[in-house]
């Protein structure tokens, strides 16, 4: 399985899961943390000539646009991500090949110099690459065990081939 | 302010902040061990990250801080100025500006950061301005000489017309910043660009002698279990899942009948 397959797999998992448990996850250190599909995602076809589909918050038909993509044996490569836990929010488009981010926004910095600021710059993409990780963290605990064959993988394909 | 949100995935832990961290063995800083930096009565200003992609970094650098700051700075960047055969260079400055390529311990250390930018300058003479100075070269060629340049003439007139030119041509300067955590050897790059990444990574690993490799989804996922060998064992098995209902058989041709042609 390539690298990219497995993002994407990560990606796509992590869209059906925001959508059927309505995006919450409890955090390993107490706490939850809310992840919200954003303005767009940029389904692929794997292989060389990929297919592409991208879908936009503002289509009302997105949910089912989506669907259609999977049915056709697309998966997430991109998507537009807005995370919120009790302590502040962030929005990325992670890139579902390379892990890559783009366009990050984080929660303001307050330092008194530039240098507390830099600090707490740094502190806040640490703090966001932490929460992706314990997402990711998350998809392999269950991608990595037979859960994934017995009922993960089951309702993910029942979750496509939904309307 | 709000503060770290604490969640760490196993494996992968924040820096949390950075003035409770220790970085580099270093000389002295601004505000005491691990601590916020001040130089010449000025402050370190880094951009935030809008855009990164990771790495990890097989070993640590050698020789502390000092030894660090050396390589950058024999591994500074160098304007292209006369070198009118180069269309491109790269090299180190500070994350300060541009122009600054001045590297001393405190520009780099930011707690248990090293912190600089690679900056890289392109200078190209525009195709279309090629073309049209070659165009006037051939006219007035061919009004003396009653011919068009031969394909040697015209080779040798556009190599001398692209040494003329490219001396008038400013380069393009691009710079993007390096975020180093050495203890973790892990690293930050601040662009996805592809060649970008493949200037970054050449001299990174020339300068100081030590290996990058992306941290994309496979290798955070070895990184995140410890890096067990039972987990790249199970990586490495894994098979993609389908997701969609695999599409209809074609239906097989009805079997020929026998004596029907």
């Amino acid at each position: 399985m390539t690298e990219a397959a497995l993002g994407r797999e990560f990606l796509t998992w992590l869209w059906f899961r925001c959508e059927v448990d309505g995006g919450t996850f409890p955090l390993e250190q107490g706490g939850e943390l809310g992840v919200v599909f954003g303005e767009y995602v940029r389904l692929l076809a794997p292989g060389e000539r990929a297919e592409e589909h991208t879908v936009r918050r503002a289509s009302p038909h997105r949910a089912s646009e989506a669907r259609q993509a999977l049915r056709a044996g697309k998966l997430v490569a991109a998507a537009r991500l807005e995370l919120g836990t009790a302590e502040g929010s962030y929005a990325v488009t992670l890139d579902a090949d390379t892990f890559g981010l783009r366009a990050a926004r984080y929660p303001g910095v307050e330092g008194a110099d530039e240098t507390e600021r830099s600090e707490e710059r740094l502190a806040r993409t640490e703090e966001l690459l932490a929460l992706l990780d314990e997402l990711f963290a998350r998809f392999l605990a269950v991608r990595l065990t037979p859960a994934w064959e017995q009922s993960e993988l089951p309702a993910m394909r029942a979750w496509v081939a939904s309307s | 302010m709000s503060e770290p949100a604490g969640t760490l995935a196993a494996g992968v832990a924040p820096a949390g902040r950075l003035r409770r961290a220790g970085g580099l063995g270093s000389a002295g800083r601004g505000r005491g061990a691990g601590g916020a930096v001040a130089w010449g009565g000025k402050t370190m200003r880094l951009p935030a990250l809008g855009t990164l992609c990771r790495y990890q970094v097989e070993g640590r650098p050698g020789g502390g801080i000092e030894a660090v700051v050396e390589r950058l700075e024999r591994n500074r960047f160098l304007p292209l100025e006369e070198a009118v055969e180069e269309e491109e260079r790269t090299g180190w400055i500070t994350v300060e500006h541009l122009l600054d390529t001045a590297f001393r311990p405190e520009k780099v250390q930011l707690g248990p950061y090293l912190v600089f930018a690679l900056r890289r300058d392109r200078r190209r003479v525009p195709a279309a301005l090629l073309r049209a100075h070659l165009r006037m070269e051939e006219l007035a060629h061919q009004s003396v000489a009653g011919r068009p340049f031969g394909a040697r003439q015209r080779r040798e007139v556009k190599a001398r017309l692209r040494d003329e030119l490219i001396r008038k041509v400013l380069p393009a300067a691009a710079s993007w910043p390096v975020v180093w955590r050495p203890r973790e050897r892990l690293l930050w790059f601040g662009t996805l660009a592809a060649k970008a990444n493949e200037l970054f990574a050449a001299l990174f690993e020339r300068t100081f002698e030590l290996k990058l490799s992306p941290l994309g989804p496979a290798a955070l996922a070895r990184r995140l279990g410890g890096e067990a060998p039972e987990l790249a064992a199970r990586l490495a098995a894994l098979r993609p899942a389908v997701l969609h209902a695999p599409a209809p058989a074609e239906p097989a041709p009805a079997p020929a009948l026998a004596g029907v042609a």
